[in-house]
């Protein structure tokens, strides 16, 4: 798998050259998240933070992906990371009922606010403020049994939404989102595209989503 | 009834603990493997015990000036100054702290609700009859709730602040209610949670207070140590119930 390994993790493999157990650590849960598929492994460490995309998608960063989401180029973020599967790839993709899958992955600090009101339900607003759109008749419909998630000190929940993107037009997408024990740090993984494109590839978006992996570290 | 409050009004609606199931002697001594939770047999329980003797060691150092309280089977521990009255199993259910029929309703319909108290007072068992979080004596309660599935989806750090006593309540209620100190975050391993301190005034009396309240990663069980009296009294004895509130030792494993 390791030829397959570019971009991100490339960059970061450099970094790790001089520090051989953060090597096998970065080579092992590559190795995890890559499974027999093939992909490419996105990670970083120093955010604790690891996922698969898979080979053809364009990847962006947080200044690629500009204002295609509003207030994205100036929120202040540990880690980003936007894919798309459309041949003819665009930033635009990302959060659109797109007929191709795209997926992004966002790693931030909790305001002391947010700290103190977080709770498990809460975090499936952490990239969509679901409930404050519900409350505007705007929120997005269940379409999964929400699942929680718990891992050592981290928690974290697992949920499907069909979201009203524009009239006549929704889309369909499922985020994991984990936050750790301080309630100070979360990472969130969101995948979705149009409601046709979600229902014919759900295996697949399934599986892109649970190799999405968090390191607990206490 | 003092615990009226305790046992009912107090704790806001959707965490209701009024009612409370209480499977052994809540007070007694630090016994190790009662519960058998999370195993049985010799094994385990000189395991239990064997823990309880360290964390007895830990929490009292050389020393026997203190009364050890807790329940190893929820890996709650904490200690009140030796001679303090603690009061018994028989005690807590008259005083409606336990063996409540709406304790076997709450267990039944899986509520939130206490599934471990326990009291400790500076004084003697007359002292129990008069306002208890309200007298002049100062007070500890020791809880352990189990949390509703539903209510754990919506727990967050603010909750536990005002979880026991329930403080919008109170001020729904016509209480007064001030900070002693700033809420502050506690985070013990996989635990997290909060220390917080209250005077709260009402026409029913006045009662100041301290604790620390602690929940698991799944918001599901939440171990609450309360220490506090009347304001004067509070006032007089905040550093012994602060360090008394100190004492809280839980063990998770998850």
């Amino acid at each position: 798998m390791a030829e397959r390994v570019r971009g991100p993790l490339r960059r970061r493999r450099g970094r790790f050259a001089s520090v051989p157990g953060s090597l096998a650590v970065v080579a092992t849960l590559a190795a995890m998240v890559s499974g027999c598929a093939s992909g490419q492994a996105v990670s970083d460490s120093a955010q604790q933070v690891f996922f698969q995309v898979p080979s053809g998608w364009r990847i962006y960063n947080q200044v690629q992906m500009g204002n295609n989401i509003p207030g994205l180029a100036q929120s202040k973020l540990y880690f980003f990371r936007a894919a798309s599967a459309n041949p003819r790839p665009s930033p635009s993709d990302v959060f659109t009922p797109s007929p191709y899958p795209w997926l992004l992955v966002e790693v931030r600090s909790l305001a002391p606010s947010e700290q103190s009101q977080m709770t498990l339900e809460g975090l499936s607003n952490v990239l969509l403020p679901n409930d404050t759109l519900a409350s505007y008749g705007q929120g997005g419909a269940l379409i999964g049994v929400p699942r929680p998630l718990f891992k050592g000190s981290l928690r974290g929940s697992e949920v499907s939404f069909q979201y009203p993107f524009s009239p006549g037009d929704p889309l369909d997408y499922r985020q994991v989102t984990w936050v750790d024990n301080r309630t100070d740090k979360v990472w969130a993984f969101m995948i979705g595209c149009s409601v046709t494109c979600y229902e014919n590839d759900e295996s697949q978006i399934g599986r892109i989503a649970s190799n999405f992996y968090v390191e607990d570290k206490g | 009834m003092p615990h009226k409050k305790s046992d009912g009004t107090l704790i806001r609606p959707g965490h209701r603990s009024r009612n409370i199931k209480v499977q052994v002697n809540p007070v007694a001594q630090v016994r190790p493997g009662r519960r058998g939770r999370r195993g049985s047999g010799r094994t385990a329980a000189g395991a239990t015990a064997a823990v309880a003797a360290v964390l007895a060691l830990a929490l009292g150092g050389c020393s026997s000036s203190a009364t050890y309280l807790g329940d190893s089977g929820y890996g709650f521990y904490y200690k009140v100054p030796a001679g303090w009255y603690v009061a018994s199993e028989p005690v807590l259910k008259r005083l409606q702290f336990v063996g409540t029929p709406a304790a076997a309703t709450a267990a039944q319909e899986g509520l939130t609700r206490p599934v471990y108290v326990s009291l400790a007072l500076d004084g003697t068992a007359n002292d129990i009859e008069g306002p208890l979080l309200q007298g002049g004596r100062p007070v500890v309660l020791g809880y352990v709730f189990s949390i509703n599935p539903s209510d754990a989806q919506n727990f967050s750090l603010a909750s536990l602040e005002s979880f026991y006593p329930d403080i919008q309540s109170a001020r729904s209620q016509g209480a007064s209610v001030k900070q002693i100190f700033p809420p502050r975050y506690v985070f013990r391993g996989q635990l997290r949670g909060t220390r917080v301190g209250y005077f709260e005034s009402s026409p029913q009396g006045d009662m100041g207070y301290q604790e620390i309240a602690v929940m698991d990663p799944p918001s599901d069980k939440v171990w609450l140590l309360f220490g506090g009296c009347s304001i004067s009294c509070y006032q007089s004895h905040s550093s012994q119930i602060s360090k008394i509130i100190d004492t809280l030792r839980v063990i998770y494993h998850g």
